[in-house]
């Protein structure tokens, strides 16, 4: 399997696992007392420091620089950057309807879901920065 | 048809053979000597001799089963239920083995093992021969003389045995419940139904999420406290309660529905009891759960204002205020010895150790913040007074004083108070925040173990 082909499935199968584990968590919570309340308790933490008022700024400003990076390094892949970069812009649409949805504001995993996208999207860009362009 | 005639001779040898079995009862009964009533009230004060009840630990509490004509225990009389035996649970031989600690009952005494049923005392005799007693006598509580009074807690009624509760159903009044009364039976679980309800419940009843009336915070310390009263008068009148209702709460975990009963009778119930044991006194008794999912039927009006008794939980103003005049207020600390002292906090989400200053430990549970071992029998019942009273008093709680129970945000404080008013003490109350409430509203704090 050649090295390009061998990150990017690398990069899927962590983001994919990532995913998995909150639904997973999720499903658990509703049965488990403890778990609910330690999730809801990192929801309400996590929120209140990381994404409200200054730091959501700082994220926003974060996301900017992702994106422009994921533009970046779509484009070194290859004249038209939409093949390398729909699964950034999956996730950051996703990340973005995360963010607004009530239904996901109720889920107990809401601030790790939103931290998890997060980290998907920087696993992306550093796939896409690390994978060598075609010559 | 002919093969099967009695004349037949091994069909006749087949009914001879079975004749001859005893009747079905292990063999440690038919080798204990039976006790008469005058022999057992000769040795009630006699410290060589144990005098242990054997039945359900609801019969020992007061309530009249198997049909006894007096409710209640033989005075001096301990408890080992038979029910106990039954009762699966994690180390359940050392409980069974701290339990006989506990009680004294050491393979020198004479122990004098009694039901009413026949078969109780001789499963505990089978037991404790396997662990090695050999002086063990049997008595027939149905000799006990009617003239001889039992004893019995004062309050046994608010916790309930699950053939009581199977009569209701079937729609008897028992003993002790007011005729004509409509009562009703709920489940109490965190959590949807799918958590515990949908698993099975007690027939009829209907399941309530205790988040209903202690929803989380929604922003930042993270607690789970009780509702305001607006909060609490909405959710009476969703589940339909009324200040005139008999109300019965059960659950898979006890504590959950002491948690909802202790609410119930805060807004203003008047009468709310308990299932003791939970839904496993339920199938140890041979009845099934029911998966069927039962709804409450809403009422407009509650019939009276709420909290209808206030009484029941002390503010923290309250709580200052007892401290601050301990020799008529106590502050008992239900909660582990590890919390007790500040080396851990208990929740995953509360960071803040230590205790409230002045508190009085009293003991919870010996493993983590949602056990309550000290409080409880094998099977989850209620333990008996004496060696609750006991724990107490090495720990210096007067009990004459108004006892004001607390843990973490008042779980095992309402379990608490239940037998607490079972036993029959009168000035008792619950600080309902606890801990947790006590810390994050920057109160004083101290931690390490207390000064005698």
């Amino acid at each position: 399997m050649k090295k390009v082909t061998l990150i990017a499935f690398g990069v899927t199968s962590l983001q994919v696992t990532l995913l998995v584990i909150l639904v997973v968590l999720e499903y658990l919570s509703s049965y488990k007392a403890g778990l609910a309340q330690h999730l809801y308790f990192k929801k309400i933490s996590y929120v209140t420091h990381f994404y409200q008022g200054a730091p959501l700024f700082l994220h926003g400003v974060l996301l900017l620089i992702l994106t422009v990076m994921a533009v970046k390094g779509s484009s070194r892949h290859g004249k038209t950057i939409i093949p390398n970069f729909y699964k950034y812009f999956i996730l950051l649409t996703a990340f973005v309807i995360c963010f607004l949805s009530a239904f996901t504001r109720g889920l107990n995993i809401y601030a790790h879901l939103l931290i998890t996208l997060q980290l998907c999207m920087v696993l992306e860009v550093a796939g896409l920065m690390i994978r060598r362009p075609p010559s | 048809m002919s093969r099967f005639r009695l004349t037949n001779p091994v069909l006749l040898f087949a009914l001879l053979f079975l004749s001859s079995l005893p009747v079905h009862l292990p063999a440690a009964v038919a080798e204990m000597p039976k006790m008469k009533t005058e022999q057992l009230l000769s040795l009630q004060e006699n410290p060589d001799w144990k005098i242990v009840d054997c039945r359900l630990n609801d019969a020992f509490n007061g309530w009249k089963l198997d049909g006894v004509k007096q409710g209640g225990h033989i005075p001096g009389a301990t408890d080992f239920s038979a029910n106990w035996l039954k009762a699966d649970g994690k180390n359940k031989a050392q409980t069974l083995q701290e339990a006989l600690a506990a009680k004294g009952l050491t393979k020198e005494k004479n122990i004098i093992l009694y039901d009413a049923n026949g078969r109780d005392a001789a499963e505990v005799a089978g037991y404790l021969k396997n662990q090695g007693y050999s002086n063990l006598y049997s008595y027939n509580i149905n000799l006990w003389p009617v003239e001889k009074p039992l004893s019995r807690y004062e309050n046994y009624q608010l916790i309930v045995p699950a053939v009581i509760v199977h009569d209701i159903i079937e729609g008897k009044i028992p003993e002790t419940f007011p005729a004509g009364s409509k009562i009703k039976i709920v489940e109490a679980s965190w959590g949807e139904e799918k958590t515990s309800y949908a698993k099975g419940h007690i027939p009829t009843s209907f399941h309530i999420n205790t988040d209903m009336v202690e929803p989380p915070t929604t922003t930042e310390p993270v607690m789970w406290m009780l509702a305001d009263a607006d909060t609490l008068a909405k959710f009476a009148l969703k589940f339909g309660f009324t200040r005139d209702d008999v109300v019965i709460v059960t659950g898979e975990e006890p504590m959950a529905a002491y948690r909802i009963a202790l609410v119930l009778r805060y807004i203003g119930v008047q009468d709310v009891r308990v299932l003791n044991g939970g839904t496993l006194a339920w199938t140890l008794a041979g009845y099934q759960l029911e998966k069927k999912s039962n709804t409450p039927a809403p009422v407009a009006d509650f019939g009276g204002r709420i909290p209808g008794n206030p009484s029941v939980i002390d503010t923290i103003a309250q709580v200052k205020a007892g401290l601050k005049t301990p020799e008529t207020y106590t502050l008992v600390d239900n909660r582990t010895w590890d919390e007790h002292i500040g080396k851990i906090s208990g929740y995953s989400y509360h960071k803040k150790k230590g205790r409230i200053p002045g508190s009085v430990f009293g003991y919870a549970g010996k493993t983590d913040a949602y056990s309550l071992d000290y409080f409880r029998n094998p099977d989850k019942t209620m333990r008996n007074a004496t060696e609750i009273m006991a724990l107490w008093k090495e720990q210096g709680i007067d009990t004459s004083k108004r006892l004001a129970f607390m843990c973490g945000s008042g779980w095992r404080a309402a379990e608490v108070y239940y037998y607490a008013d079972v036993y029959g003490l009168k000035n008792i109350g619950v600080y309902s925040d606890g801990w947790i409430g006590w810390s994050n509203g920057g109160n004083p704090v101290e931690t390490g173990a207390p000064g005698k």
